[in-house]
Protein backbone atom coordinates (compact mmCIF):
# COMPACT_ATOMS: atom_id res chain seq x y z
CA UNK A 1 0.00 0.00 0.00
CA UNK A 2 2.75 2.20 1.20
CA UNK A 3 4.82 1.61 -1.93
CA UNK A 4 2.20 1.99 -3.94
CA UNK A 5 1.94 5.33 -3.02
CA UNK A 6 5.45 6.29 -3.39
CA UNK A 7 5.83 5.00 -6.80
CA UNK A 8 2.31 6.95 -7.80
CA UNK A 9 3.67 10.17 -6.38
CA UNK A 10 7.21 9.65 -8.19
CA UNK A 11 5.40 9.48 -11.26
CA UNK A 12 3.90 12.67 -10.96
CA UNK A 13 6.52 14.54 -9.76
CA UNK A 14 8.51 12.94 -13.11
CA UNK A 15 5.42 14.15 -15.23
CA UNK A 16 5.78 18.01 -13.95
CA UNK A 17 6.58 20.35 -16.12
CA UNK A 18 10.29 22.40 -15.51
CA UNK A 19 9.38 25.66 -13.26
CA UNK A 20 11.59 28.44 -12.97
CA UNK A 21 14.09 28.56 -9.90
CA UNK A 22 12.17 30.36 -7.87
CA UNK A 23 9.07 28.24 -7.16
CA UNK A 24 11.63 24.92 -6.54
CA UNK A 25 12.31 26.86 -3.52
CA UNK A 26 11.04 25.74 -0.17
CA UNK A 27 8.58 27.83 1.03
CA UNK A 28 9.83 27.94 4.33
CA UNK A 29 13.88 28.91 4.72
CA UNK A 30 13.99 30.58 8.07
CA UNK A 31 17.18 32.88 7.88
CA UNK A 32 17.01 34.18 4.23
CA UNK A 33 13.93 34.57 3.34
CA UNK A 34 12.34 36.65 5.79
CA UNK A 35 15.17 39.14 4.90
CA UNK A 36 14.56 38.44 0.84
CA UNK A 37 11.02 39.42 1.65
CA UNK A 38 11.06 42.41 3.57
CA UNK A 39 10.22 44.82 0.68
CA UNK A 40 7.07 42.78 -0.19
CA UNK A 41 5.96 42.62 3.69
CA UNK A 42 6.67 46.67 3.58
CA UNK A 43 3.75 46.94 0.53
CA UNK A 44 1.41 44.23 2.82
CA UNK A 45 1.94 46.79 5.70
CA UNK A 46 1.32 50.00 3.77
CA UNK A 47 -1.96 48.76 2.01
CA UNK A 48 -3.19 47.77 5.67
CA UNK A 49 -2.57 50.53 7.46
CA UNK A 50 -3.91 52.73 4.56
CA UNK A 51 -7.16 50.59 4.93
CA UNK A 52 -7.19 51.30 8.76
CA UNK A 53 -6.78 54.87 8.22
CA UNK A 54 -9.36 54.95 5.96
CA UNK A 55 -11.87 52.91 7.75
CA UNK A 56 -11.12 55.05 11.10
CA UNK A 57 -10.59 58.21 9.37
CA UNK A 58 -12.77 61.50 10.83
CA UNK A 59 -12.38 63.54 8.11
CA UNK A 60 -12.12 62.83 4.78
CA UNK A 61 -9.39 64.91 3.25
CA UNK A 62 -7.56 62.64 5.71
CA UNK A 63 -9.20 59.75 3.90
CA UNK A 64 -8.08 60.79 0.90
CA UNK A 65 -4.67 60.63 2.09
CA UNK A 66 -5.18 57.40 3.33
CA UNK A 67 -6.39 55.93 0.44
CA UNK A 68 -2.97 57.31 -1.64
CA UNK A 69 -1.03 55.43 1.26
CA UNK A 70 -3.09 52.16 0.09
CA UNK A 71 -2.15 53.47 -3.87
CA UNK A 72 1.33 53.48 -2.81
CA UNK A 73 1.91 49.92 -1.22
CA UNK A 74 1.21 49.06 -4.77
CA UNK A 75 4.12 50.88 -5.97
CA UNK A 76 6.24 49.42 -3.34
CA UNK A 77 5.40 46.00 -4.46
CA UNK A 78 5.33 46.19 -8.18
CA UNK A 79 9.15 48.08 -7.87
CA UNK A 80 10.04 44.72 -5.06
CA UNK A 81 8.89 42.75 -7.80
CA UNK A 82 11.04 44.35 -10.37
CA UNK A 83 14.34 44.74 -8.36
CA UNK A 84 17.42 43.04 -9.45
CA UNK A 85 20.42 42.88 -6.95
CA UNK A 86 22.91 45.46 -8.19
CA UNK A 87 20.78 46.39 -11.35
CA UNK A 88 20.67 50.24 -12.20
CA UNK A 89 17.94 52.36 -14.21
CA UNK A 90 17.00 50.68 -17.42
CA UNK A 91 18.35 53.80 -19.09
CA UNK A 92 20.88 52.97 -21.71
CA UNK A 93 21.66 56.90 -22.87
CA UNK A 94 24.94 56.78 -20.43
CA UNK A 95 25.41 53.02 -19.63
CA UNK A 96 26.02 50.65 -22.57
CA UNK A 97 23.49 47.97 -23.18
CA UNK A 98 24.86 44.89 -21.49
CA UNK A 99 27.82 46.37 -19.41
CA UNK A 100 25.56 46.38 -16.67
CA UNK A 101 22.39 44.15 -15.25
CA UNK A 102 19.32 46.61 -15.11
CA UNK A 103 16.09 46.29 -13.25
CA UNK A 104 12.51 45.29 -14.74
CA UNK A 105 11.43 48.25 -16.91
CA UNK A 106 8.28 46.60 -17.41
CA UNK A 107 7.10 46.91 -13.87
CA UNK A 108 8.42 50.97 -13.91
CA UNK A 109 6.37 51.70 -16.45
CA UNK A 110 3.46 50.40 -14.36
CA UNK A 111 4.16 52.65 -11.56
CA UNK A 112 4.62 55.47 -13.89
CA UNK A 113 1.01 54.35 -14.83
CA UNK A 114 0.08 53.98 -11.35
CA UNK A 115 1.29 57.17 -9.79
CA UNK A 116 -0.39 59.18 -12.75
CA UNK A 117 -3.81 57.97 -12.42
CA UNK A 118 -3.89 57.75 -8.13
CA UNK A 119 -2.87 61.37 -8.86
CA UNK A 120 -5.76 62.63 -11.31
CA UNK A 121 -8.20 60.19 -9.20
CA UNK A 122 -7.07 61.93 -5.72
CA UNK A 123 -7.25 65.02 -7.55
CA UNK A 124 -11.52 64.11 -8.54
CA UNK A 125 -11.96 62.93 -5.01
CA UNK A 126 -10.71 66.05 -3.45
CA UNK A 127 -12.71 68.08 -5.34
CA UNK A 128 -16.09 66.01 -4.16
CA UNK A 129 -14.82 67.00 -0.82
CA UNK A 130 -14.41 70.24 -1.22
CA UNK A 131 -18.22 69.90 -2.75
CA UNK A 132 -19.20 67.94 0.47
CA UNK A 133 -17.70 70.83 2.58
CA UNK A 134 -19.64 72.66 1.12
CA UNK A 135 -23.25 71.63 0.48
CA UNK A 136 -23.38 69.71 4.23
CA UNK A 137 -21.00 72.06 6.41
CA UNK A 138 -18.71 69.42 7.24
CA UNK A 139 -16.09 66.57 6.05
CA UNK A 140 -16.80 63.86 8.78
CA UNK A 141 -17.86 61.05 7.57
CA UNK A 142 -20.13 59.72 10.62
CA UNK A 143 -21.81 63.18 9.98
CA UNK A 144 -23.05 62.41 6.63
CA UNK A 145 -25.15 59.60 7.37
CA UNK A 146 -28.59 60.65 5.58
CA UNK A 147 -28.75 61.87 1.96
CA UNK A 148 -30.02 64.96 1.31
CA UNK A 149 -31.71 66.85 -1.54
CA UNK B 1 -22.97 49.58 12.51
CA UNK B 2 -21.59 51.35 15.91
CA UNK B 3 -17.88 51.83 16.18
CA UNK B 4 -16.90 48.71 18.02
CA UNK B 5 -18.31 46.08 15.70
CA UNK B 6 -17.10 48.14 12.71
CA UNK B 7 -13.76 48.08 14.67
CA UNK B 8 -13.75 44.41 14.77
CA UNK B 9 -15.18 43.44 11.25
CA UNK B 10 -11.96 45.59 9.88
CA UNK B 11 -9.76 43.91 12.37
CA UNK B 12 -11.00 40.37 11.35
CA UNK B 13 -10.96 41.34 7.53
CA UNK B 14 -7.26 42.96 7.27
CA UNK B 15 -6.03 39.88 9.61
CA UNK B 16 -7.36 37.98 6.47
CA UNK B 17 -5.52 40.10 3.82
CA UNK B 18 -2.31 39.75 5.86
CA UNK B 19 -2.84 36.09 6.32
CA UNK B 20 -3.41 35.63 1.99
CA UNK B 21 -0.51 38.32 1.66
CA UNK B 22 1.64 36.39 3.51
CA UNK B 23 0.60 33.02 1.60
CA UNK B 24 1.37 34.65 -1.75
CA UNK B 25 4.14 36.65 -0.72
CA UNK B 26 6.85 33.83 -0.08
CA UNK B 27 5.72 32.01 -3.74
CA UNK B 28 6.64 35.19 -5.16
CA UNK B 29 10.51 35.59 -6.85
CA UNK B 30 13.10 36.21 -4.40
CA UNK B 31 13.64 40.09 -4.11
CA UNK B 32 16.29 41.01 -5.88
CA UNK B 33 16.85 37.78 -7.92
CA UNK B 34 18.17 37.64 -11.70
CA UNK B 35 14.86 36.32 -13.01
CA UNK B 36 13.04 38.48 -15.07
CA UNK B 37 11.61 37.07 -18.21
CA UNK B 38 9.52 40.07 -19.57
CA UNK B 39 12.12 42.84 -18.26
CA UNK B 40 14.59 41.13 -20.58
CA UNK B 41 12.31 41.24 -23.71
CA UNK B 42 11.14 44.60 -23.46
CA UNK B 43 15.04 45.39 -22.87
CA UNK B 44 15.66 43.58 -26.15
CA UNK B 45 12.95 45.20 -27.98
CA UNK B 46 13.70 48.64 -26.86
CA UNK B 47 17.13 48.17 -28.20
CA UNK B 48 15.87 46.93 -31.19
CA UNK B 49 13.94 49.92 -31.69
CA UNK B 50 16.72 52.48 -30.52
CA UNK B 51 15.19 53.83 -27.71
CA UNK B 52 17.73 54.09 -24.86
CA UNK B 53 14.95 54.89 -22.24
CA UNK B 54 13.46 51.13 -21.97
CA UNK B 55 10.60 52.61 -19.25
CA UNK B 56 9.41 55.00 -22.46
CA UNK B 57 9.81 52.32 -24.99
CA UNK B 58 6.94 50.08 -22.49
CA UNK B 59 4.89 53.02 -22.37
CA UNK B 60 5.02 54.97 -26.14
CA UNK B 61 5.89 51.98 -27.54
CA UNK B 62 5.68 48.13 -26.46
CA UNK B 63 2.13 49.02 -24.40
CA UNK B 64 1.09 52.11 -26.15
CA UNK B 65 -2.51 51.14 -26.34
CA UNK B 66 -2.40 51.30 -22.28
CA UNK B 67 -1.71 54.48 -22.10
CA UNK B 68 -3.86 55.70 -24.85
CA UNK B 69 -6.74 54.39 -21.77
CA UNK B 70 -3.96 56.00 -19.27
CA UNK B 71 -4.56 58.89 -20.48
CA UNK B 72 -8.15 58.89 -21.29
CA UNK B 73 -8.58 58.11 -17.54
CA UNK B 74 -6.36 61.30 -16.93
CA UNK B 75 -8.68 63.42 -19.64
CA UNK B 76 -11.69 62.11 -18.00
CA UNK B 77 -10.46 62.86 -14.28
CA UNK B 78 -10.03 66.64 -15.08
CA UNK B 79 -13.44 66.83 -16.79
CA UNK B 80 -15.01 65.28 -13.56
CA UNK B 81 -13.14 67.86 -11.78
CA UNK B 82 -13.89 71.14 -13.45
CA UNK B 83 -17.90 69.98 -13.32
CA UNK B 84 -17.52 68.84 -9.71
CA UNK B 85 -15.98 72.41 -8.92
CA UNK B 86 -17.86 74.60 -11.54
CA UNK B 87 -19.49 77.50 -10.28
CA UNK B 88 -23.02 76.81 -8.98
CA UNK B 89 -25.83 79.33 -8.65
CA UNK B 90 -25.29 80.22 -5.35
CA UNK B 91 -21.79 81.42 -5.90
CA UNK B 92 -20.12 84.28 -7.48
CA UNK B 93 -16.85 85.48 -8.34
CA UNK B 94 -14.93 88.08 -6.29
CA UNK B 95 -12.01 89.73 -8.31
CA UNK B 96 -8.77 87.91 -6.14
CA UNK B 97 -6.93 90.10 -4.11
CA UNK B 98 -3.73 91.66 -4.70
CA UNK B 99 -0.66 89.89 -1.88
CA UNK B 100 2.25 91.50 -0.52
CA UNK B 101 5.03 88.52 -1.41
CA UNK B 102 8.37 88.27 0.44
CA UNK B 103 11.16 90.77 -2.44
CA UNK B 104 13.47 87.48 -1.60
CA UNK B 105 10.50 84.98 -2.68
CA UNK B 106 9.90 86.67 -5.49
CA UNK B 107 13.15 86.88 -6.72
CA UNK B 108 13.90 83.80 -6.30
CA UNK B 109 10.39 82.45 -8.03
CA UNK B 110 10.92 84.94 -10.42
CA UNK B 111 14.57 83.07 -11.48
CA UNK B 112 13.43 79.80 -11.25
CA UNK B 113 10.53 80.08 -13.33
CA UNK B 114 12.39 79.75 -16.57
CA UNK B 115 14.74 77.77 -15.32
CA UNK B 116 11.92 75.49 -14.45
CA UNK B 117 10.06 75.69 -18.10
CA UNK B 118 13.06 74.77 -19.73
CA UNK B 119 13.79 71.89 -17.28
CA UNK B 120 10.13 70.45 -18.23
CA UNK B 121 10.58 71.14 -22.23
CA UNK B 122 13.83 69.28 -21.68
CA UNK B 123 12.33 66.42 -19.74
CA UNK B 124 9.70 66.24 -22.31
CA UNK B 125 12.09 66.30 -25.08
CA UNK B 126 14.13 63.88 -23.96
CA UNK B 127 11.82 61.19 -23.22
CA UNK B 128 13.02 58.53 -25.81
CA UNK B 129 16.80 58.72 -24.16
CA UNK B 130 17.18 59.85 -20.27
CA UNK B 131 14.90 59.24 -17.27
CA UNK B 132 11.39 61.28 -18.26
CA UNK B 133 9.22 61.72 -20.62
CA UNK B 134 5.88 63.53 -21.35
CA UNK B 135 4.09 62.66 -18.20
CA UNK B 136 6.61 64.04 -15.94
CA UNK B 137 8.20 66.45 -17.98
CA UNK B 138 4.24 68.21 -18.14
CA UNK B 139 4.23 68.35 -14.97
CA UNK B 140 7.39 70.25 -14.20
CA UNK B 141 6.11 72.62 -16.77
CA UNK B 142 2.55 73.12 -15.09
CA UNK B 143 4.62 74.03 -11.81
CA UNK B 144 6.74 76.34 -13.53
CA UNK B 145 3.58 78.20 -14.60
CA UNK B 146 2.29 78.31 -10.98
CA UNK B 147 5.74 79.27 -9.54
CA UNK B 148 4.24 82.98 -10.97
CA UNK B 149 1.31 82.48 -8.02
CA UNK B 150 4.13 82.35 -5.37
CA UNK B 151 6.28 85.31 -7.20
CA UNK B 152 3.53 87.85 -7.85
CA UNK B 153 0.13 86.62 -7.20
CA UNK B 154 -3.03 85.04 -8.36
CA UNK B 155 -4.23 87.96 -10.77
CA UNK B 156 -0.62 87.61 -12.48
CA UNK B 157 -1.33 84.27 -12.99
CA UNK B 158 -4.70 84.05 -14.66
CA UNK B 159 -2.97 86.90 -16.99
CA UNK B 160 -0.87 84.45 -18.16
CA UNK B 161 -2.89 81.23 -18.16
CA UNK B 162 -6.13 81.86 -19.28
CA UNK B 163 -7.89 78.58 -18.62
CA UNK B 164 -10.16 78.13 -22.24
CA UNK B 165 -7.06 78.03 -24.12
CA UNK B 166 -5.06 74.98 -21.88
CA UNK B 167 -8.48 73.01 -21.42
CA UNK B 168 -8.55 73.44 -25.63
CA UNK B 169 -4.76 72.32 -25.09
CA UNK B 170 -5.78 68.93 -22.82
CA UNK B 171 -8.16 68.11 -25.21
CA UNK B 172 -5.59 68.80 -28.28
CA UNK B 173 -2.58 66.48 -26.35
CA UNK B 174 -5.76 63.82 -25.48
CA UNK B 175 -6.86 64.08 -29.51
CA UNK B 176 -3.26 64.01 -31.42
CA UNK B 177 -1.98 60.63 -29.54
CA UNK B 178 -5.52 59.27 -30.80
CA UNK B 179 -5.16 60.81 -34.28
CA UNK B 180 -1.18 59.40 -34.44
CA UNK B 181 -2.46 55.79 -34.13
CA UNK B 182 -5.03 56.26 -36.48
CA UNK B 183 -2.46 58.05 -39.04
CA UNK B 184 -0.64 54.99 -38.54
CA UNK B 185 -3.26 53.00 -39.18
CA UNK B 186 -3.83 54.68 -42.52
CA UNK B 187 -0.54 54.01 -43.52
CA UNK B 188 -0.38 50.65 -43.48
CA UNK B 189 0.22 49.44 -40.76
CA UNK B 190 -0.91 48.21 -36.74
CA UNK B 191 -2.99 50.67 -34.43
CA UNK B 192 -0.18 53.45 -32.92
CA UNK B 193 2.63 50.61 -34.47
CA UNK B 194 6.04 52.35 -34.79
CA UNK B 195 6.58 52.41 -38.91
CA UNK B 196 8.50 55.87 -37.80
CA UNK B 197 12.27 56.05 -38.98
CA UNK B 198 14.26 54.41 -35.96
CA UNK B 199 17.00 57.32 -36.15
CA UNK B 200 20.43 56.99 -34.50
CA UNK B 201 20.69 55.21 -30.74
CA UNK B 202 20.99 57.73 -28.29
CA UNK B 203 20.04 60.64 -30.07
CA UNK B 204 17.30 62.99 -30.40
CA UNK B 205 15.58 61.95 -33.22
CA UNK B 206 15.28 58.21 -31.86
CA UNK B 207 12.79 55.70 -31.24
CA UNK B 208 10.54 55.93 -34.30
CA UNK B 209 6.92 57.51 -32.96
CA UNK B 210 8.08 57.21 -29.07
CA UNK B 211 9.17 61.41 -29.10
CA UNK B 212 5.93 62.24 -30.81
CA UNK B 213 3.41 60.31 -28.40
CA UNK B 214 5.76 61.84 -25.51
CA UNK B 215 5.28 65.45 -27.04
CA UNK B 216 1.51 64.38 -27.08
CA UNK B 217 1.44 63.59 -24.10
CA UNK B 218 3.76 65.89 -22.59
CA UNK B 219 1.00 69.23 -23.93
CA UNK B 220 -1.94 66.92 -22.34
CA UNK B 221 -0.25 66.61 -19.12
CA UNK B 222 1.06 70.08 -18.26
CA UNK B 223 -2.20 71.44 -19.33
CA UNK B 224 -4.35 68.59 -17.51
CA UNK B 225 -2.03 69.76 -13.86
CA UNK B 226 -3.06 73.89 -15.07
CA UNK B 227 -6.49 72.96 -15.48
CA UNK B 228 -6.76 70.61 -12.34
CA UNK B 229 -5.22 73.67 -10.13
CA UNK B 230 -7.09 76.32 -11.72
CA UNK B 231 -10.02 74.81 -10.28
CA UNK B 232 -8.77 74.01 -6.85
CA UNK B 233 -7.40 77.88 -6.93
CA UNK B 234 -10.19 79.38 -8.18
CA UNK B 235 -12.46 77.87 -5.16
CA UNK B 236 -10.23 79.21 -2.73
CA UNK B 237 -9.52 82.75 -3.84
CA UNK B 238 -12.08 83.56 -6.74
CA UNK B 239 -15.62 81.69 -5.68
CA UNK B 240 -17.89 83.05 -2.82
CA UNK B 241 -21.51 82.41 -2.18
CA UNK B 242 -23.87 84.45 -2.83
CA UNK B 243 -25.41 86.03 0.11
CA UNK B 244 -21.92 86.26 2.00
CA UNK B 245 -19.52 89.72 1.61
CA UNK B 246 -16.76 88.15 2.15
CA UNK B 247 -14.38 84.94 1.50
Amino acid sequence: MNGRRTERGRIRRRERPAQPPYAQRPLFHRETRTVNLLPFFCAGWLFLVGCYALATSRNLIHAVGALAVCQSSTYVLLLAVGYRSGGTAPVFSDVPPGARPVVDPVVQALTLTDVVVGATVTALLLALVVQIAKRHGTVDPDELRELRG
Amino acid sequence: MNKAVRLWVLGVGCAGVAVLFAGAFRRLPEFGGSHHPYGARAVAAALHRHTANVVSSVNFDQRSFDTLGEQAILFGAVLGTVVVLRQAKDERRVPPEPAVVAPTVRGYALVSLPLTLLVGLYVVAHGQLSPGGGFQGGLVVATALHLLYVAVDYRALERLRPVPVFALADAFGDAAYLLLGLAVLVAGASFLGNVLPLGTFNTLASGGIVPLLNAAIGIEVAAAAVVLLAQFLDQALELVPRDGEHR
